[in-house]
């Protein structure tokens, strides 16, 4: 892939894919060594002209797998701990991040992708490998269990 | 909800997002990468712009020890690399030992400038010493210093002066190599290591990727395999393609397939252990019959230590 194919490209989708990266790992140092595989692999392995968006959105969230699963990651998780601090403007906010933090990788990156890059059900099907109808249920599911945590926050919250 | 999550996350990106600079740094980085235009090519010129950096082992993804990992005291320690990023080692609570290096490129540090006509060298005390003339493209200058923590670096340095590579070795404090790390010269294309390099690893005995024998000049490309559980089904996927393999591995025989690497060398994917955790290994195979193998698992694994006995066996 030229500079004049790539740069474009890179402006474009570079946000998206840190900030989803972000979203799933919870940490800035990993979301940039992902972000930088991710557009290396872009670089290798282009995929077909205009499917940029859900490829770079599906290998993102394979790359934060494969992190996630190394057993060398576990131990710079507890390093990391003192770059988490993050203030909100509203209590809400911080119980909302705090209750994702609770949820598994895979469906942070579930939520993520549709609140926030408003990817839709059937792109999402295509993206974790399943049908339309499974994966709404699986979001439904999702954002249940978001709705629980932010719950049980709250009271502890309400109690302290 | 969803109103919320944007709310929030866009808070999440203000204070934890790249920086500019960052973001500027990685662009360049990439570009570098860049096939030439058309245009380009006809009137190619060395360009001393660094490639991104080549992790030798890595934190993030599958990854090559070609060095026997360290198992310390249990006591986890962080070291900073001369060369930029940093690595992290100790003791699993099974006994495992392991190490890691990680880091990204714009924490990368080249310690070499060429001036009027001189090579110099900035050490880790900050003082710049004079190497003009003391390496090559077939002989390496090594540096050499011992850290707070009783570990030594080796930074290895090769090439031509406008040309070079640098890589950091890292040794504890009974002399056993525990990881590499460093950027090779910008002409290099990845399909050797080049001679310097091979050359500093032989004079200190290392094990250059292989199995078990001196390695081939060829520099796998890894495959990139993804692993996943849906519904029960355990799905692999590769190049965009992706098989069942459920029921078909276990804790001691692994699933394999073969498949062609765009580095030239013949792959074998092999997946193993639990269906509820299954882990992959992609071995390269050189055409002189030695191997290197590419994996987050641990290397005594029984299907995967089966597995490669066989190679071995011939």
């Amino acid at each position: 892939m030229t500079e004049v194919e790539f740069l474009p490209l890179f402006d474009r989708w570079n946000g998206m894919v840190y900030a989803l990266a972000l979203s799933v790992t919870r940490s800035p140092q990993d979301a940039e060594d992902i972000s930088q595989e991710v557009f290396l692999t872009l670089l290798e392995r282009p995929p077909a002209p205009g499917k940029e968006r859900a490829w770079l959105a599906r290998v993102t969230v394979n790359r934060c797998r494969d992190l996630l699963r190394s057993p060398w990651r576990r131990r710079r998780e507890d390093l990391d701990q003192a770059d988490r601090e993050l203030a909100f403007s509203q209590p809400e906010e911080g119980v909302l991040y705090e209750a994702l933090g609770a949820l598994e990788p895979e469906v942070r990156a579930l939520l993520h992708l549709r609140f926030y890059e408003g990817f839709g059900v059937a792109e999402l099907a295509r993206q974790f490998h399943t049908t339309p109808p499974a994966l709404s249920a699986r979001l439904y599911r999702a954002k249940r269990q978001l709705r629980r945590r932010m719950e049980e926050l709250s009271d502890e919250t309400a109690l302290s | 909800m969803k109103q919320l999550y944007h709310k929030t996350f866009d808070q999440v990106l203000v204070q934890q997002g790249p920086r500019p600079e960052q973001v500027e740094r990685q662009r360049a980085s990439l570009t570098s990468r860049c096939a030439p235009s058309e245009r380009e090519a006809t009137t190619m010129k060395q360009t001393t712009k660094r490639p991104a950096r080549t992790l030798l082992a890595a934190a993030a993804a599958a990854a090559v020890l070609t060095i026997s990992a360290l198992a310390a005291s249990g006591v986890l320690w962080r070291v900073p690399l001369f060369t930029g990023g940093w690595m992290e080692s100790g003791t699993d609570p099974d006994g495992t030992g392991y190490a890691s290096i990680s880091g990204s490129t714009s924490q990368e540090k080249d310690p070499v400038s060429v001036r009027e006509g001189r090579v110099w060298f900035t050490t880790d005390t900050g003082a710049e010493v004079d190497i003009t003339g003391q390496f090559s493209e077939t002989e390496p200058y090594v540096y050499t210093y011992t850290d707070g923590s009783g570990l030594t670096h080796d930074i290895v340095v090769g090439g031509t002066p406008e040309d070079h590579g640098c890589f950091e070795f890292l040794y504890d404090a009974q002399g056993d190599a525990i990881g590499a790390s460093g950027s090779y010269p910008v002409s290099w294309e990845g399909w050797a290591d080049p001679t310097w390099l091979t050359a500093y690893q032989a004079s200190r005995g290392l094990r250059t990727p292989g199995g078990g024998a001196e390695s081939s000049s060829s520099q796998p490309v890894w495959l990139g395999e993804t692993l996943s559980v849906e519904d029960g089904r355990t799905l692999l996927t590769v190049g965009g393609e992706t098989w069942d393999i459920t029921g078909q591995f276990s804790e001691t025989q692994a699933y394999v397939r073969s498949i062609p690497g765009t580095d030239g060398l013949d792959h074998v994917l092999l997946v193993g252990e639990t269906p509820e955790g299954p882990q992959s290994a992609d071995v390269a195979l050189s055409p002189d019959g030695s191997w290197t193998c590419s994996t987050s698992a641990p290397e005594d694994s029984p299907w995967l230590t089966a597995y490669l006995q066989t190679l071995d066996a011939g």
